[in-house]
């Protein structure tokens, strides 16, 4: 547990300073941004281990300092946590129903045929990247058919378009590990003496490989998790959806240090806890328990 | 699968002869041809300023191909030079900064390193690197861990093997072969990277060779009704340029 605790405690002393030397960087031309209106201040140029203690200091005791538009930076961001958790859990649910489900239901079919033809289907996802796959969505269901909103988040509807986007490439990543899995599991010894035994193909796919699964799945899910929460940046911005990744790449273009600091330290905190927690879950699936895990 | 995969990079072979045969340069704006369908002129029509269809996805390809190979290369090559340093200690205070940046999304921190150094290939690069280089470091970290504790390497050890000897024949036979794996699985990746950051408006046409795919995109998707053409080749570029580089499974 101390082991843990100090790992993590490097890891944010080391994340924050990242965070706050990229955010300082990027801010140094922060005046350029009001120069139209004449009002032009540069940035005063300061220590950066004395404007590394105030960041923390703000980020711990002042709510992570103000934004350019002078809102508070962690209510801000809190804000949009649950538009976030909302995508994410609807992109996570698409991905299992289409990956995991998908690949169970033609694996029980034993429908080889089937299967390549999604197997190729999910190599061409895993070959687009995402915002054309966004692009593509809004194109045939917004601009064509007229049946769904092209962003926002003031309904149910407004997760579609977004959340398919953000779980179709997750989703396939699921459907070609599930379907490998159980093929290579089919073709294993201790299946074989399952049949030799005069198990039934339904007893063994249902109570045998499938179980053996399930832990591997649930790890995968939960790694994913990680990336959807860290702030889906480009699906975001394209759908004018008001989560984190929305705030994280307006704050990267307004070049405001405080939101673009501290958004930085809550994709990489969010990912560590995640990722920590698959690792220590992967320990005791392998029954290496929680001394591994220290 | 390996004949699809070769028809489609002799596909892709051919579209590029036919691109610089043609001689229609990706840049050149004819406002009197704008929006033809396929024809004699221009083979597969021009977009909306008169441009022509293939020359924007010929060079639009070839820029790709052309960019993310050396982007590639420079990350695989940082990786391996910081992996390769001996100190133990040097090794350990890097695998916390590797953490660091594998837990901060890659394209984040490419954006941030792009907004810092400005548009130009070389931001490109270097954004890209930035972003890429803690996953071929731990691969190579693990390799060289795995190389000194195997048998082979032990007897070499025992038997008075010096430090160079080690290095010459087991590390770098062992970092090749890795490499190779590394770099031709990390070229999708690299080109679906910069047709994001072209779509993003971030610009690198330092060559002369016309818009980025990802800038196509982004040109032509308001006026698809008017010329679909101009969106979907772009996006059949993209997808067909990454699958045929990936390494699929055998099946």
């Amino acid at each position: 547990m101390k082991n843990s605790i100090f790992r993590f405690l490097i890891f944010f002393l080391i994340l924050s300073w990242i965070a706050f030397s990229l955010s300082s960087y990027r801010a140094q031309d922060q005046g350029y941004i009001f120069a139209e209106t004449g009002n032009f201040e540069s940035v005063p140029k300061q220590n950066l281990i004395l404007g590394y203690l105030i960041f923390i200091k703000q980020l711990f005791w002042d709510w992570g300092g103000t934004t350019i538009s002078g809102e508070l930076v962690v209510p801000f961001l809190a804000e949009r946590l649950i538009p976030t958790l909302a995508l994410s859990t609807f992109a996570l649910l698409f991905a299992i129903l289409f990956g995991i489900f998908g690949a169970v239901l033609l694996a029980s079919y034993q429908s080889n045929f089937s299967i390549l033809i999604f197997r190729r289907f999910a190599e061409l996802i895993l070959a687009t990247p995402i915002f054309i796959i966004g692009v593509m969505l809004l194109l045939v269901f917004f601009y064509q058919l007229e049946w769904l909103p092209p962003g926002g988040f003031s309904s149910p509807l407004h997760l579609i378009l977004p959340g398919i986007t953000l779980g179709s490439r997750i989703a396939a990543r699921l459907f070609l590990f599930t379907s490998k899995e159980i093929e290579k599991e089919r073709n294993s010894e201790y299946v074989f003496v399952l049949e030799s035994r005069g198990m039934s193909e339904k007893f063994i796919f249902w109570r045998a490989i499938l179980p053996k699964l399930q832990p591997l799945l649930s790890v995968m899910v939960l790694l994913e998790l990680a990336g959807l929460l860290s702030g889906a940046m480009v699906v975001e911005e394209l759908f004018f959806y008001p989560g984190i990744g929305k705030a994280l790449y307006y704050s990267i273009r307004s070049m405001d240090l405080n939101l673009l600091a501290v958004s930085i330290c809550y994709s990489g905190c969010v990912f560590y806890f995640l990722m920590e927690m698959g690792r220590y879950w992967n320990n005791r699936i392998l029954g290496e328990g929680i001394e591994a895990h220290n | 699968m390996k004949a699809l995969k070769l028809t489609i990079r002799l596909g892709l072979v051919f579209l590029l002869f036919l691109t610089l045969s043609t001689q229609n340069p990706p840049t050149l704006v004819d406002l009197d041809s704008v929006n033809n369908p396929i024809g004699s002129k221009h083979i597969l029509g021009t977009d909306r300023l008169g441009r022509d269809h293939l020359a924007l996805l010929g060079f639009g390809i070839l820029s790709a191909v052309l960019f993310s190979i050396p982007a590639r290369f420079l990350t695989l090559s940082l990786s391996l030079l910081l992996a390769s340093v001996p100190y133990h200690f040097f090794q350990k205070i890097l695998s916390v900064f590797a953490s660091v940046f594998l837990s901060i999304p890659s394209l984040l921190i490419a954006l941030i390193a792009l907004a810092i150094l400005g548009e130009g290939m070389s931001s490109v690069i270097i954004a890209l690197i930035l972003s890429d280089w803690a996953v071929p470091w731990e691969t190579y970290r693990t390799k060289v861990q795995e190389v000194s504790m195997a048998p082979f390497f032990k007897q070499s050890l025992m038997m008075g093997a010096s430090p160079y000897f080690l290095f010459r024949f087991h590390i770098i036979p062992a970092m090749w072969s890795l490499s190779r794996f590394l770099f031709v699985t990390g070229i999708p990746g690299v080109i679906m990277s910069l047709a994001l950051f072209s779509y993003l408006g971030v610009s690198f046409d330092s060559m002369g060779l016309g818009p980025g795919l990802g800038e196509q995109i982004s040109f032509s998707k308001d006026t698809f009704s008017e010329n679909s053409l101009s969106l979907l080749l772009p996006i059949a570029g993209i997808i067909v340029v990454i699958y045929s580089f990936s390494e699929g499974r055998k099946d």
